[in-house]
């Protein structure tokens, strides 16, 4: 089957041919340092929302039929499965694999089987390091981000004003745990968890049509399912590929296995017995047991279709470990089954410092998440000793350290109408030095730009956006601060409120991904030579999560990811995103509630929602343009103040054992590819 | 004191002196004879201070002790003296710079010079590379000028005990113990946590010595009914593990308190917890004075309860409290510290040693910049040097020691 449908020669021409580029230019390169590697970089582009109407989803019936059954098997397996089939364990492989496989490309060469990928999590609440390295999803981007690809699905279609989507799945496919995968079980998704009131209230955004209605999903056969919405939607596809369990959320579901799940729902279940399940398993109601039941993160039993499936363990545990799926639908161009690797064992680490110091001993075969890019050069320096090589793959855009400003602060009412001044911002904009924190954050890696996308990004607004108010011109700022108004200092030379009350910025930081409190600790010196006094505080993620959502927080640290993809899934310039951000809780709070509760937006960000719902329906060419607009808008208001981007901070230093093959030099890195599922780590193996 | 000797001090100390005579070699015994024959007189009518401080006298690595501690006490009152940079300060250019070798002699003259420094990244690893550029000499210089501080509140200054020559510290830097990943100067970062440590451990153990005796004394003099509620009090503070105890009450914290709200939440919370051995000790020292004859005595003359307990009672065990705050000192130290290094105590901006070593817990310092880990060195200097003084005051304080 062919991996790219491609009537849009153009388009995948030049994606072919930065593929050639990048590799070429990695090849020259012995030693390619981290900061070149973006500009090589073929951009996420959000293509894939112009092609489906040639993609003609690949003609299910063809192939297989021909077929005369053949004596010989037509795939290969692993060792330890073959042992199975011969023992009567499990059927032969070419019963397991669909009438057409998936077949994945390896990025260098055909695989070995065998194996243990030893990497590290943090934790219950590190449960996404689980979806990125499956990414179980029914379509996928592509290893570079450009594009969706089939994966579990086999294909689409959308009618010429796309609002008809028609997936395809592959007759043939199994769960793992041997049970058919059909339209049923979209089905199921639809009708029993995205309709259902009680599991879901509101129902997920993207299935959300523009009057407020739920888009339909109807079966046309066993292998066949179609989504009609009212408006035309090119953000379908992108969608789709995000909807794999992420966040714990069974919102982030297209698809369930309805034959397990069926117990747990009280539309099929036995009332006394689904009950009785519910006490025994400590909870109040059948919702929270189904919740639990219906992701893999946080049940074992429940089926999947990823490359390996939870063997007998959660992200609770203190080993997490994963073993090959049976019936995966991948093999690789010469017919054997994916993945390559036996196991995949996330070793839980209380301390990302312990977790690095693993790293650097060679204990982690494969790992970015968590990777601290301050350990770069403790990490380059022991690669020898370690057995490991770092790749790094910076990301797409956006900056990898952004005070974000709550926009709808109410704690102190003073305070939030001063962050709600765009001049107040701009201030502190100019006021910082990007280049001290690139040195002394950023390893000297970088540059100093707003949250907007990469240059080489068909979304790019242009240098004049992507670099407004980065230039660090304190006395521009004091005379911005005097401005509006806070004149009056305190004995510390810090500038008072109108009312005379201290002014004190507080910067939330949660030490994820970065070291964003070294970012926050520059930011607080560099503002109090402008008089504008602020303090850093570390939290916990859980909590600071928490505080998003009841619209506690005042400032804080993220990064700007997403902005290769404003129009589909979660992003950052949408108040509407789910998780809350901190740009505007009660915004998000206005648009949920149509305006009933929470504050109403301005006019700049009524705007925003507005480009971003007009993105979703436009074709491609039009989208561009919407999202440079957008990108404009974003980086005017500054509602965001970005300090340095282009950079692997977030999860882009990657350490990989030596004899771990497979693993592409480049590769787009962005939380909406799930990276590193995009680059299908099936298709890793270790050579021996 | 001198009207309230404690009975039998005077004979006991004699005697001991007579005692480490013979242990004493033969080059010191002459010169301990002769103060002895000055001092043999002085003996009966010294009062109990000298003769503690005779006796302390003795104890060589307890006077060493005193001396570092000393050393300590200027450096807690004038940090920005001895400093020589700006501890806040990050220098985008300059991080991770190892210690600059002060070198004493510049061509057989005493002339004190650093060697200039020169950074580069390196293309492959990142890492800062520093390297020493023997062609430029940055002349140290005493008493010179720098950054601007204030003295005890009181006025401002930009003298320094070390420094190069006028105003250019900042171009000619000398890094005395290197700089951090933000490029600050840690020698500075030094000097200013130490104050902030030091202090929390005096100011704490100062409370909880007011409490103890405030309390231990209620507690002994009266007896009864206060003393059952106080010594139960007691009795459950001790019983709480302490470790977790201050880790729970620094974590309820609020988290917007200022770093000065948080110094001094953290200096009671330890002093709080504290207090409870002093207590005890007071109690027991009242037990056992308030049947002595001198308080009695001062009964029977019509001295009133204040009188005696601040007047005749608590003198006689001054030097007693004295050796034991000073011991309990460390405890408090490296009690800051070890909520600081816990990330519970105190927080950047606030420098303190738990703070300094908090920041260097990590893999980066550890593999790369070992000389972060030195505010370490300083924790175990202090801890020790108190502790002998603590030990030191105590044999020379307590007359029943032998």
């Amino acid at each position: 089957m062919k991996r790219f449908y491609t009537n849009h020669r153009t388009l995948l021409l030049i994606g072919v041919l930065l593929m050639v580029l990048t590799l070429a230019l990695a090849a020259c390169n012995a030693a390619p340092a981290p900061t070149q590697a973006p500009a090589e970089k073929p951009a996420a582009t959000e293509a894939p929302a112009t092609k489906p109407t040639e993609a003609p989803a690949a003609k299910p019936t063809e192939a297989p039929a021909a077929e005369a059954p053949a004596a010989e098997s037509k795939y290969k397996e692993a060792p330890m499965l073959a042992e199975m089939v011969k023992a009567g364990e499990l059927p032969p492989v070419d019963e397991r694999l669909p009438e057409e496989p998936l077949v994945e490309e390896v990025a260098k060469d055909i695989g070995q089987y065998g194996g243990t990928l030893r990497r590290a999590f943090l934790g219950p609440s590190d449960h996404n390091n689980y979806v990125r390295v499956v990414y179980d999803a029914l379509v996928r981007f592509s290893p570079d981000g450009s594009e969706v690809i089939p994966h579990i699905a086999k294909g689409w279609d959308s009618n010429d004003d796309f609002t008809e989507w028609t997936v395809y799945l592959r007759p043939g496919a199994k769960w793992s745990d041997g049970e058919p995968l059909t339209a049923d079980d979209i089905m199921f998704w639809y009708n029993d968890i995205l309709l259902n009131k009680d599991l879901m209230p509101n129902p997920a955004n993207w299935m959300v049509n523009g009057d407020g209605s739920v888009a339909t999903v109807e079966k046309l056969d066993d292998y066949t399912v179609k989504w009609t919405f009212k408006q035309p939607n090119t953000a379908f596809l992108l969608d789709l590929a995000n909807k794999d369990g992420a966040d714990l959320s069974i919102a982030n579901l297209a698809y369930a296995p309805a034959h397990y799940l069926k117990q747990f729902h009280p539309n099929y279940a036995d009332k006394d017995e689904l009950e009785k399940m519910v006490k025994d398993s400590g909870f109040d109601t059948w919702v929270e047991l189904f919740t639990v039941k219906a992701l893999p993160q946080t049940n074992a039993d429940r089926p999947t279709t990823a490359a390996w499936v939870p063997d007998n363990s959660t992200v609770a545990d203190p080993v997490f470990t994963l073993k090959r799926n049976p019936y995966y639908v991948g093999v690789d161009p010469e017919g054997n089954q994916l993945p390559y690797i036996d196991e995949v064992r996330l070793t839980f680490f209380a301390d990302k410092e312990a977790l690095n110091l693993a790293a650097v001993s060679g204990e982690l075969d494969f790992q970015a998440r968590h990777i601290n890019m301050s350990n770069y050069p403790v990490l380059k320096e022991n690669e020898d000793k370690g057995g490991y090589h770092v790749v790094t793959w910076p990301t797409f855009g956006g900056s990898d350290a952004v005070f974000m400003f709550n926009q709808t602060y109410q704690k102190d009412p003073e305070i939030g109408e001063l962050l709600r001044n765009k001049d107040f911002r701009v201030a502190l904009s100019y006021a910082l030095d990007r280049e001290a924190i690139k040195e002394l954050a950023f390893l000297g890696l970088g540059e100093a730009r707003q949250g907007v996308p990469a240059p080489n990004h068909p979304y790019y607004p242009g240098d004049e956006w992507a670099y407004k108010y980065t230039e660090h011109d304190p006395d521009k700022a004091n005379e911005l601060l005097d401005g509006i108004g806070l004149t009056e200092r305190d004995a510390d030379g810090y500038r008072l409120l109108p009312s005379g009350k201290p002014l004190d910025i507080e910067i939330n930081v949660v030490p994820a991904f970065g070291n964003w409190t070294d970012v926050g600790q520059l930011a607080v010196e560099q503002w109090g030579k402008v008089g504008v006094k602020a303090h850093v505080e570390v939290r916990e993620r859980a909590l600071a999560f928490q505080m998003r959502d009841t619209n506690e927080l005042m400032t804080e640290i993220w990064n700007e990811d997403t902005t290769g993809f404003p129009f589909s899934g979660q992003p950052k310039m949408d108040p509407r995103s789910n998780p809350a951000l901190t740009f505007g809780p009660l915004f998000r709070k206005w648009y949920e509630t149509n305006g009933a509760e929470g504050m109403e937006p301005p006019a700049e960000i009524k705007k925003l929602v507005e480009l971003i719902d007009k993105g979703k329906v436009s074709g491609r060419e039009d989208q561009i343009k919407i999202a440079q607009e957008l990108f404009k808008v974003w980086a005017d208001n500054i509602w965001e103040i970005g300090t340095v981007g282009l950079t692997p901070m977030i999860q882009g230093v990657v350490v990989v054992n030596n004899n771990l093959q497979n693993v592409p030099e480049t590769a787009g890195n962005d939380w909406p590819l799930r990276t590193p599922g995009n680059t299908q780590p099936e298709t890793y193996y270790f050579s021996q | 004191m001198r009207d309230n000797p404690i009975p039998g001090s005077e004979p006991d100390a004699q005697d001991e002196r007579f005692e480490d005579l013979t242990a004493l070699s033969a080059g010191n015994q002459a010169r301990i004879r002769e103060e002895e024959l000055e001092d043999t007189a002085a003996i009966h009518v010294a009062p109990n201070w000298k003769l503690t401080w005779w006796r302390f006298k003795k104890h060589r690595l307890a006077l060493g002790s005193g001396l570092v501690v000393i050393f300590l006490a200027l450096i807690v009152l004038f940090p920005g003296f001895f400093s020589t940079m700006d501890p806040q300060k990050s220098r985008a250019q300059q991080s991770f710079v190892p210690v600059q070798r002060v070198h004493f002699f510049d061509e057989g003259a005493f002339r004190p010079f650093v060697y200039g420094i020169v950074g580069k990244r390196n293309p492959e690893t990142l890492r800062m590379e520093w390297r020493i550029d023997e062609e430029k000499k940055i002349p140290v210089r005493f008493f010179a000028r720098g950054f601007e501080y204030d003295v005890l509140g009181l006025f401002a200054t930009d003298i320094h005990l070390v420094g190069v020559k006028e105003g250019d510290i900042e171009e000619d830097p000398i890094y005395l113990l290197g700089t951090d990943r933000l490029g600050r100067d840690q020698w500075s970062r030094l000097m200013y946590g130490t104050r902030v440590s030091v202090t929390i451990g005096l100011i704490s153990v100062f409370i909880s010595v007011f409490l103890g005796v405030l309390l231990g004394g209620i507690s002994g003099y009266f007896g009864g009914i206060p003393d059952l509620i106080i010594q139960r009090m007691i009795e459950i503070l001790q019983s709480l593990p302490a470790i977790p105890i201050w880790m729970a009450l620094t974590a309820a914290m609020p988290r917007d308190w200022s770093v000065e709200q948080t110094y001094f939440a953290i200096t009671l919370i330890l002093a709080l917890i504290g207090w409870t051995t002093l207590g005890r000790e007071v109690r027991g020292r009242f037990l056992v004075l308030r049947e002595e004859d001198f308080v009695m005595a001062a009964k029977l003359s019509g001295a009133s309860q204040k009188r005696i307990i601040f007047r005749h009672m608590v003198p006689t065990f001054y030097s007693h409290i004295i050796a034991a705050a000073t011991l309990a000192v460390p405890v408090m130290i490296i009690s800051e510290t070890f909520l600081s290094f816990l990330g519970l105590g105190l927080r950047p901006p606030a420098i303190s040693w738990g703070v300094l070593l908090q920041e260097a817990q990590n893999l980066q310092s550890v593999a790369l910049a070992p000389w972060l880990l030195l505010p370490g060195v300083a924790v175990i200097i202090t801890v020790l040097a108190l502790n002998i003084l603590g030990d030191g005051l105590r044999d020379a304080a307590d007359p029943y020691s032998h």
